[in-house]
């Protein structure tokens, strides 16, 4: 148990330590960054944050961008994916094998490869500089991974269930909204955070769609960082960034943790 | 109020599961599908009950032909094998959640419940969650459901088979309390034939998806129709003699009896069992077993008898019974 708790330990550090040196370097001043050993002059300093935050366009700004966008995105792929999954859940074993493949391989896909396309299309329909358009290609993305995930969960529901729910008299609509639906809730959950987290980082498409300076998404806003100087990398500035931007998802991990790791069918059948 | 079974039959993967079924079930009767695992027993409860379709034949319930009849407008009320509670919803949420669908008031919803909930003495149980019920907390809940629907025939999949025999014996006073004493007739798919002649006032005996034999569980012990219902029916299981003639005779352990002559035997093993005790014999005949009160005395040579009237007759061709 003991060594156990060692590895544990080993592993926090591993993981954490870099997190925990962006925060220090986000209230470091700009002296201490470079010479992180010497204590003397002022070492903690808030500009980096204020200097994000009073900036034109606010850094905020971006936050609620990739909010939208990701929260657009998400909302789409589910209410394409859980109707999708649904009805392959209840085709046969080899229908089921083939989209299973076909989804995969979509969901393996480079779509990086796929960028310059995509913005041939967005100029074609003028989906340029609109959060909400871009919140299509993302939810096309996703939806392979989203579909094969929901497709193991509703998989994973025992039939009985279901039956019985049709002999309470329950139509499709009735079915979803107060058996199935609630059933996959630890499924939806996660799956809604990994197409969250996967709009919430997306550099490529993001680039080339966006170009407004008040409707960029995180990602290309930190990048544009970078560019406002020439001389010198702002790396105070940065990590004040990256750590803003970490918190909705430190924040949203912790809301839906509960709802992930619980087994809500546990009980159902059986003695 | 009645259902009837005319001609049916299912066929899956090249086989007939369930194969040309008629039988009818009466006004406040239960018949009880009694046969081994792969019969087609639940399959024709699930045909029944509309969750599959039928491949030939007909279903009437209460005269109305409900062959292509969706599940819920079949008014039936059904209990799985597995319970099938609603997992993430509360007891009373469970049996309250059908009579919203069917557009009952929110007024009449909560009388209803709490009306079930006390004759299945469960009140306590309202507000838990089914994982937090016991086997036979589950089963009266699935019972309630089943009740408070109202339904015009009562179908119970294996009901007791996930509960352990203390707990069967005990459910099953209630259980006759609850259902079986009513009007509605109930179809009870068991594979356990002491449950089936302790609870059916007729035994439907499938094999292989056809019917083998109905009627009381007197009359299949009595008088099985084929070799496959003697063997099935009874345990100890019925002791089969070699052919002769293209006969096989058939003899329950229970009927044959020590005499001072008459076929002589050794006496292989015992096994005692409280009130009986039952033997292992080796004779001319073959191997037999014996079923004896156990304060029978056994003698030193054994020869065993029993009478001409007891023995049941097949012919090895069909199987069947030989009437003469």
């Amino acid at each position: 148990m003991k060594r156990l708790n060692i590895y544990i330990l080993i592993l926090l550090i591993w993981s954490l330590l870099p997190f925990l040196w962006q925060l220090v370097t986000s209230f470091s001043t700009t002296e201490a960054i470079l010479e992180p050993f010497s204590f003397t002059g002022n070492h903690w300093t808030l500009d980096n944050y204020s200097q994000l935050l009073t900036a034109n366009p606010p850094f905020w700004q971006y936050l609620i961008n990739s909010t939208i966008v990701g929260c657009s995105s998400t909302f789409i792929t589910l209410v394409l994916a859980i109707p999708a999954a649904y009805s392959l859940s209840k085709s046969n074993t080899k229908t089921q094998s083939l989209f299973k493949i076909i989804f995969l391989a979509t969901a393996l896909f480079p779509y990086v490869l796929l960028f310059l396309a995509l913005l041939e299309l967005a100029r074609y329909f003028d989906l340029g500089n609109n959060l909400f358009a871009l919140a299509l290609p993302y939810a096309g993305l996703s939806l392979p991974i989203a579909i094969l995930l929901l497709l193991s969960a509703f998989n994973d529901l025992p039939k009985d269930i279901e039956e019985a729910a049709k002999i309470e008299g329950m139509n499709l609509v009735q079915l979803l909204r107060w058996i199935l639906i609630p059933l996959i809730a630890p499924a939806t959950a996660s799956t809604a955070l990994i197409i969250f987290i996967f709009s919430w980082n997306e550099y490529p498409i993001a680039l080339t769609w966006i170009s407004q300076s008040d409707k960029l998404t995180l990602p290309v806003a930190i990048a544009r960082i970078a560019g406002s100087s020439v001389y010198s990398v702002p790396y105070g500035a940065y990590a004040a960034a990256t750590v803003l931007g970490s918190i909705p998802l430190i924040l949203l991990v912790l809301i839906f943790q509960k709802g992930i790791v619980s087994g809500l069918t546990q009980g159902a059948v059986k003695g | 109020m009645t259902v009837d079974l005319k001609h049916i039959g299912k066929f899956i993967n090249g086989d007939w599961v369930v194969e040309d079924l008629t039988l009818t079930v009466n006004s406040g009767e239960c018949l009880a599908i009694l046969g081994p695992s792969g019969c087609g027993k639940s399959t024709t409860l699930r045909l029944v009950a509309g969750l599959e379709q039928t491949d030939s034949g007909q279903i009437f319930i209460n005269n109305r032909e409900v062959t292509n009849v969706a599940p819920a407008d079949r008014r039936i009320g059904m209990v799985f094998q597995s319970y099938a509670l609603f997992p993430h919803l509360s007891v009373s949420s469970n049996l309250k959640l059908g009579l919203k669908i069917r557009g009952k008031s929110a007024k009449e919803q909560v009388k209803k419940v709490s009306y079930i909930l006390s004759i299945m003495q469960i009140e306590h149980l309202a507000e838990r969650l089914p994982s937090e019920l016991s086997g036979g907390q589950r089963q009266r809940v699935a019972l309630a459901r089943a009740l408070i629907r109202d339904p015009d025939v009562y179908l119970l999949d294996e009901p007791m088979s996930n509960l352990d025999a203390q707990l069967r014996e005990e459910l099953r006073p209630e259980l006759k309390r609850l259902i079986l004493d009513r009007d509605q007739p109930v179809l009870y798919v068991t594979h356990d034939q002491y449950e089936a002649m302790a609870i059916a006032d007729r035994i439907a005996l499938l094999n292989k998806g056809k019917l083998q034999q109905i009627g009381t569980p007197e009359d299949l012990y009595k008088n099985p129709k084929t070799i496959f219902a003697a063997g099935f029916i009874g345990r100890p299981q019925i002791n089969f003699l070699p052919e002769i003639n293209g006969m096989i005779k058939a003899i329950r352990p229970e009927n044959i009896i020590f005499k001072s002559e008459g076929l002589a035997c050794k006496i292989q093993s015992r096994e005692w069992l409280g009130t009986h005790q039952l033997l292992y014999l080796e004779s001319n005949l073959g191997a037999l077993r014996i079923l004896l009160n156990s304060e029978t005395s056994i003698p030193e040579r054994a020869f065993i008898s029993w009478n001409k009237s007891d023995e049941h007759i097949f012919s090895s061709k069909d199987g069947r019974r030989i009437i003469f």
